[in-house]
């Protein structure tokens, strides 16, 4: 377990606060995590999760237009915020001292926005950049976009959460005023306080700014648990150097012990450069010159990602192959208790990364207080490698990891010099979080 | 207290800053000249080591990516363990091995679950100390390398990038990247990576910075045991030439004609990493670019919504590295996105900032700091740029007080100094045959292929075609 100490309690309107103390550095970070993400949105609206996320910025009741960044550099912090499928997330770092004073600007907006038509057109240009930058003019771009497609054709984690152009360029002051109040709920967030501070009097100036806001919560959200399906193909001619192959697998909600084991699993297939997927594909066979991969975890069900970038001379075909391969004869054949002891070493290092920044804590906490109304999960991540048994992993390798059923994208290099979509870049791909500005 | 009372229109005053210091850390150096640095900290069971080495891709000579191959090389097998068994060792115990390349240095750095961190050291110095380059893990990295650098063509931010430094660094090192170009990588064979290695791979030229959960005294005597016995050797002369002169305004796009955004590099030759005015330059840089309340960030983004993101910066380096602004804007308002970055360069050297935009980065900037140093990793690359650079011991605790001393006047001086819209290079990576045009009023246009080839343009009006 890991050694931190924290306080959990819900204010009288819903809000749950979570407040751990580290006094390592003069530091706070004050998250607000909401129970909203691009899952909840509904069709042609796609984005507006995100959207919304950005518009937090342009103003609140007592904050005007700018106000939020200029006040928090002014005292030399930091924000961000992200938004998933699942949630959306918020995170202010600034000088412990300043602490009410994230506190007063947090509490503005969830109490309302407070929009011009002017910042609500800025912001749909901005997004629509962002949506070009990152999707549209990038090789490969349009990856983690089709694939979700592919994985998730009936279910709300189907499309992108940047979302559809149209959409965007179509939101109107009162759609997205209408998100913001359908979601942004006391009783739908939760308000998580790490660093350097007193969590008595962090509680009274909790109640004093959150606390005077009326009780409200959230309709059900209502996203199913996506069941299991697969074997969709698409194959993409495009502005792409070298072929590449991308194999989605579902997998079951991060709840489930069930994920545990195939997050081990999949640290064992695809995490590092001596994975199998590395040692074979890259080292051994030479098809492929590199791998992107990820595992990712979702309320409603995650999903792997293995995208291999062919090496120069090798086709897709002979990429997909060999991915078959692994998966049936090496994956299928059991995965060694070793290979699994070092996943399992892995994971549980980036635990503690994951744990080590204050705004990774918050997160963290605020994560577990939202989902599973326990914060304190949080600090048995580690653990949580270490509960499940080989066969319980060999178990749900046999369920989730076969190959007949991932969903399976092809990257071709296009002759035509035409209208062509294109990756993040060519050395990522498998979903996560999108954040309103670039990480410096 | 009455909650439904709380007047929101106040905000409320913060507190008193508490006093933060740099946080003291361990020195010891071998007999041999090895110096071992130790930061501890132990709430979390995580270690990390960087074996630093001072001799970067400057030592690449005519062969760029050579730096960069030797260090990726020393990875790649040794006198007693193959390619797969460094990767299988490290990663079997929760760590990871990368190195990385800059133009003064590389770097093996090693992080793990503290318990092994006794492991990690010795596979540490076994790469460092009995790499054996062998020539088939070279064909198998060259050929991954070769495909790396070609999907690195097709994106547009390495496009424009690459560009920008060709042109401004024409006949410099710094105008080759780091990692190499096609034409290099093909011609490096194992003699050259063991030359250089031999060359720079000294105890008394490298150091290693440990930090976390590490006891100092342990570490140090665990470096005397394992890198004791290391002869040191002759050092290699230091970076010697400076940069091109600056040669008037250019302006280049490299063509790609799918492309539905450009990416912009703006900029031109700056300073070095010892350069006196070192603190004044980077708070006119915050200012201009340097974070999101900056001029060039609030202009281009939160007022006109060109981009998702717009930013400049210095690199720097023991030569001069270069000033730039880089932004992604779409195809449309190319041209009006130049304009307001050169509006933005100009207005900072011809008007003296206004006091409260200063005092509001000085803040920011100020304010930063306990972020700037609240992870061991963030420590420990801090400490890195002291010792790599030969920079103050207290640099990081005079920093505060240095930047608030900064005046408007010595902002405008700087400025002038530092920032010459007159001598911008513009590189432009999208699509030509809309570009061509638009970019034409700030002067005569020049387009390239990715790889760098002029393009001859015959008819503007018709587009550019790339071979």
């Amino acid at each position: 377990m890991i050694p931190f100490s924290y306080i959990e309690f819900a204010l009288f309107n819903g809000l749950l606060v979570v407040l751990h103390r580290d006094a390592t550095l003069p530091l706070i970070c004050v998250n607000v995590t909401y129970g909203v993400g691009s899952a909840d949105e509904e069709n042609g609206r796609t984005g507006y999760a995100h959207l919304v996320e950005h518009l937090m910025f342009e103003g609140s009741p007592n904050l005007p237009h700018g106000e939020y960044d200029r006040r928090c550099e002014a005292v030399g912090g930091d924000n961000n915020a992200e938004t998933t499928e699942d949630k959306t997330s918020y995170h202010l770092l600034v000088p412990s001292h300043c602490l009410e004073l994230a506190l007063w600007m947090e509490s503005d907006r969830l109490c309302g926005l407070s929009l011009t038509e002017e910042s609500l057109a800025v912001q749909r240009s901005v997004v629509m950049e962002e949506r070009r930058q990152c999707i549209d003019n990038q090789p490969y771009g349009t990856i983690d976009e089709r694939l979700a497609r592919l994985l998730f054709p009936d279910h709300p984690y189907g499309h992108h959460i940047l979302g559809s152009m149209e959409d965007i360029a179509s939101a109107t002051m009162e759609s997205v005023q209408e998100f913001h109040t359908a979601w942004y709920r006391p009783g739908n967030a939760v308000l998580t306080i790490v660093g350097d501070h007193d969590p008595d009097r962090t509680a009274d100036l909790v109640d004093k700014w959150f606390g005077s806001i009326p009780a409200s919560y959230p309709k059900d959200r209502g996203i199913p648990v996506s069941a299991q399906k697969g074997g969709a193909r698409e194959v993409i001619a495009d502005a792409v150097p070298l072929p590449a192959v991308i194999a989605g697998f579902r997998l079951p909600p991060d709840w489930d012990e069930e994920f545990t084991c195939l997050e081990i699993a999949a640290e064992a297939i695809g995490g590092g450069n001596a994975s199998l997927l590395s040692s074979i594909l890259v080292y051994e066979r030479r098809v492929a010159s590199h791998l992107s991969f990820s595992c990712e975890a979702r309320r409603a069900g995650g999903w792997i990602v293995a995208a291999a970038f062919a090496a120069p001379g090798r086709s897709a075909e002979e990429v997909e192959d060999t991915l078959r391969e692994v998966f049936t004869d090496e994956v299928g054949a059991g995965l060694g208790a070793e290979q699994l002891e070092q996943a399992r070493n892995r994971l549980e290092a980036r635990a503690y990364e994951g744990m080590r920044p204050l705004v990774g804590r918050a997160e963290r906490f605020a994560h577990h207080a939202l989902f599973d109304s326990d914060a304190g999960l949080a600090l048995h991540i580690p653990e949580r490698y270490v509960r499940v048994s080989v066969s319980q992993i060999e178990e749900a390798v046999r369920r989730y990891l076969r190959f007949e059923e991932a969903s399976i994208l092809h990257f071709v290099p296009a002759e035509s010099d035409g209208p062509q979509h294109s990756g993040r870049s060519a050395f990522a791909a498998g979903g996560g979080p999108v954040s309103r500005k670039t990480i410096s | 207290m009455d909650r439904t009372t709380v007047d929101r229109s106040k905000p409320p005053r913060p507190g008193r800053p508490k006093k933060i210091r740099f946080p003291d850390y361990f020195e010891g150096t071998l007999p041999n000249g090895l110096k071992v640095i130790v930061y501890e900290r132990h709430d979390l069971p995580l270690a990390m080591v960087d074996f630093v080495v001072r001799g970067g891709a400057w030592y690449d000579g005519d062969k760029p990516g050579l730096a960069n191959i030797t260090a990726e090389m020393l990875t790649k097998g040794t006198a007693t363990r193959t390619e797969r068994e460094i990767a299988e060792e490290i990663e079997s115990l929760g760590g990871s091995i990368e190195t990385w390349t800059t133009w003064d240095c590389v770097a093996i750095g090693v992080t793990i679950l503290s318990r092994y961190f006794r492991n990690a050291m010795e596979i540490l110095a076994d790469v460092t100390r009995r790499p054996t380059f062998p020539e088939t893990e070279l064909e198998l990295f060259r050929e991954r390398h070769l495909a790396y650098l070609l999907q690195r063509k097709a994106q547009p931010s390495a496009l424009a990038s690459l560009q920008f430094f060709r042109t401004v660094y024409e006949g410099h090192p710094y105008a080759s990247p780091p990692d190499g170009t096609e034409e290099s990588v093909r011609a490096i064979r194992t003699d050259h990576l063991k030359d250089l290695a031999a060359r720079v791979i000294l105890p008394n030229n490298s150091f290693i910075v440990a930090a976390g959960d590490v006891d100092a005294r342990e570490c140090f005597e665990t470096c005397a045991e394992l890198f004791g016995d290391w002869r040191g050797g002759e050092t290699p002369p230091a970076a010697d030439m400076p940069p091109p002169e600056r040669t008037g305004v250019r302006i280049q796009i490299v063509d790609r004609p799918q492309a539905v955004q450009t990416s912009l590099r703006i900029g031109h030759v700056g300073i070095t990493m010892k350069d006196p005015d070192y603190i004044t330059v980077m708070l006119m840089n915050t200012l201009l670019g340097g974070y999101f309340g900056s001029r060039i960030n609030l202009n281009l983004r939160e007022d006109k919504g060109f981009t998702y993101h717009a930013s400049s910066r210095f690199d720097k380096w023991m030569q001069a590295g270069p000033f730039s602004v880089a932004t992604d804007v779409r195809n449309e308002v190319t041209d009006r996105a130049v304009e307001e970055i050169l509006r933005e360069m100009e207005r900072i050297r011809s008007e003296r900032v206004a006091k409260r935009e200063l005092e509001d980065v000085k803040r920011y900037v100020t304010g930063s700091f306990p972020r700037q140093i609240e992870t061991p990793l963030q420590i420990a690359r801090s400490i890195m740029m002291i010792e790599l650079y030969g920079l103050e011991k207290d640099f990081y605790n005079t920093f505060n007080p240095r930047v608030l001393a900064v005046t408007p006047a010595a902002i405008l001086d700087t400025a002038r100094r530092t920032i010459h819209p007159e001598h911008a290079v513009i590189v432009a990576a999208g699509n030509a045959s809309l570009l061509h045009k638009t970019l034409g009023r700030f002067g005569p246009v020049e387009v390239f292929t990715p790889d760098g080839e002029p393009v001859r343009v015959a008819d503007s009006s018709k587009g550019t075609g790339t071979p």
